[in-house]
């Protein structure tokens, strides 16, 4: 399904799917910063959270159990990379891809942008939805199982280890984990989608993706954050933008210093400190189809003013998805699985992570789809190597 | 016509008037899918309200692209996609925002009974 740019608001950046709805999943993801671990079917608002995991709804599935030598949870880059490779080592994967879980669709954070520009092998660029429709086509083509159902609850404290989604669970050998992250954002009145929204249409979660675009080109832009990623999302942006503004709701950065320094003394860069944004209000000049400004508001003296900007990036952090392992993979301290360097192993043997549920620096499609090979072909590894001890199959 | 029991894309604005007014004049409960093409959570719980629509052809469900009709998703307010509004002689009774299918179907339920009752 290829989009087509009918619109006259031109640029491709407009039509960004991010197609959360403000009200629900959105701030979910952004202000409490709690993704309330929405790991059932239903989407964001969880409300059967994590109770009896196998046992609750279900009109339609009986409860099954299934075998796998490789069960892999998630539905991105990550995930569908190794299940292409597990699949074509015979490793016959049965793959979660989640119904609605984290309040994304299955194919993950891709499918809320539009377009992607730098994803090798497409130089004219492909829609996020279309290239996650091509990896899932990929992973099924060569025997991957998925299952569109998400993982409440999973036991890896002894082998084999059991996942277990509303009406499936799975006994696996090996588990590869690559349920993603997703870009907190704020909820403010015109940060959401859709008409009065200006997500995806002058307000973004990620300066790397979308900083680029042509309605960002010269015009004022503006970067919420005041920790190394907001430094350098703004330092990034300053390449594009006429200035660049960085309001954070502080007074003092928890940047690094290096960081702080390199921002602060860019000429192209000017702080508001102790702000925080209020709204954001279209370009009356286009018909208020993209972001034309911000009403900023000092909360030390409660002063409210407006700051005219075609651009802001929310550069607050990112949420992994790792709450459903409930303590049973070793995270580090803001919730990604710590894997050992220069590999996809977590801290149990025999469970893999891939993906930016694993990565806080890159964070790319491409990293995430190398991770995914890695985690595959370790999987592999460990399974030869367990299997040679038991001598038994299947 | 023989569209019951099937998700009615409208394109126009003019197939939006003539199916809303079917759907007042027939006193029918009628579902709204407000959809966008490049919405991901939309894909998803699409083939959930096909499935909901073959099986209630009592109600009658609409399709409409924000981005086709945007007069009338202005006119409804729409914000997020998807938003179901749920419309009984033209009237909105209840709205459901986001892929929510533990909502959706229940909703749609207890709507179509009390159109059955009147």
């Amino acid at each position: 399904m290829s989009h087509s740019p009918r619109h006259r608001l031109l640029f491709s950046l407009i039509r960004k799917g991010r197609s959360f709805f403000r009200l629900a999943s959105t701030a979910v993801v952004a202000s409490a910063a709690a993704i309330a671990a929405p790991r059932v079917a239903s989407s964001a608002a969880a409300s059967s959270s994590l109770t009896s995991a196998s046992t609750t709804v279900s009109a339609m599935d009986d409860l099954q159990t299934l075998k796998t030598k490789l069960c892999i949870i998630g539905s991105g880059p990550a995930a569908h990379t190794a299940a292409i490779y597990a699949s074509r080592a015979e490793l016959k994967p049965i793959l979660f891809e989640g119904w609605m879980a984290n309040g994304i669709a299955p194919g993950g954070q891709l499918t809320t942008t539009s377009d992607v520009e730098n994803f090798p092998g497409f130089p004219d660029g492909i829609n996020g939805i279309d290239l996650m429709d091509r990896f899932r086509s990929q992973s099924h083509r060569f025997g991957t199982q998925i299952v569109t159902e998400t993982v409440n609850k999973v036991d890896f404290s002894t082998t084999p280890f059991k996942i277990f989604a509303d009406s499936k669970t799975v006994i696996a050998e090996s588990v590869i984990v690559a349920t993603g992250a997703v870009a907190k954002r704020l909820d403010f009145l015109g940060s959401g989608e859709g008409s009065g929204g200006f997500w995806n249409r002058g307000i973004s979660a990620c300066a790397v993706c979308d900083g680029a675009a042509p309605i960002f080109r010269n015009k004022p832009l503006a970067v919420i954050g005041g920790g190394d990623s907001a430094m350098e999302e703004a330092t990034f942006l300053t390449k594009y933008g006429s200035i660049v503004y960085i309001i954070h709701r502080r007074d003092t950065f928890r940047a690094s210093k290096i960081m702080q320094q390199r921002a602060l003394t860019n000429p192209k860069i000017q702080v508001l400190w102790n702000s925080v944004v209020l709204e954001a209000h279209g370009d009356k000049d286009n018909q208020n189809k993209l972001l034309g400004g911000l009403k900023v508001k000092n909360v030390v003296s409660g002063e409210v003013s407006d700051l005219k900007v075609s651009g802001l990036f929310f550069a607050i952090g990112h949420e992994p998805a790792t709450k459903f392992l409930d303590g049973q993979l070793e995270l580090d301290s803001e919730g990604y699985v710590v894997t050992q360097s220069g590999t996809t192993q977590t801290s149990v043997p025999g469970v893999f992570a891939a993906g930016d549920v694993q990565d806080k620096k890159y964070r790319q499609a491409v990293t995430a789809a190398g991770t995914g090979c890695m985690a595959a072909l370790e999987a592999e590894h460990y399974l030869q190597e367990i299997g040679s001890q038991e001598g038994k199959t299947d | 016509m023989a569209e019951e029991g099937q998700v009615i894309s409208c394109h126009t604005v003019d197939a939006w008037k003539l199916h809303m007014q079917n759907g007042n004049e027939s006193k029918k409960l009628v579902v709204v899918d407000f959809t966008a093409s490049w919405c991901g959570p939309c894909r998803t719980i699409a083939p959930i309200l096909a499935e909901i629509a073959k099986k209630m052809p009592e109600v009658t469900f609409l399709k409409v692209d924000v981005d086709e009709l945007t007069t009338v998703a202005e006119e409804y307010e729409v914000q997020a996609m998807p938003t179901f509004v749920f419309l009984k002689e033209g009237k909105v009774v209840d709205t459901v925002v986001g892929a929510k299918k533990d909502e959706l179907q229940p909703t749609i339920a207890k709507h179509a009974t009390a159109t059955a009752a009147a």
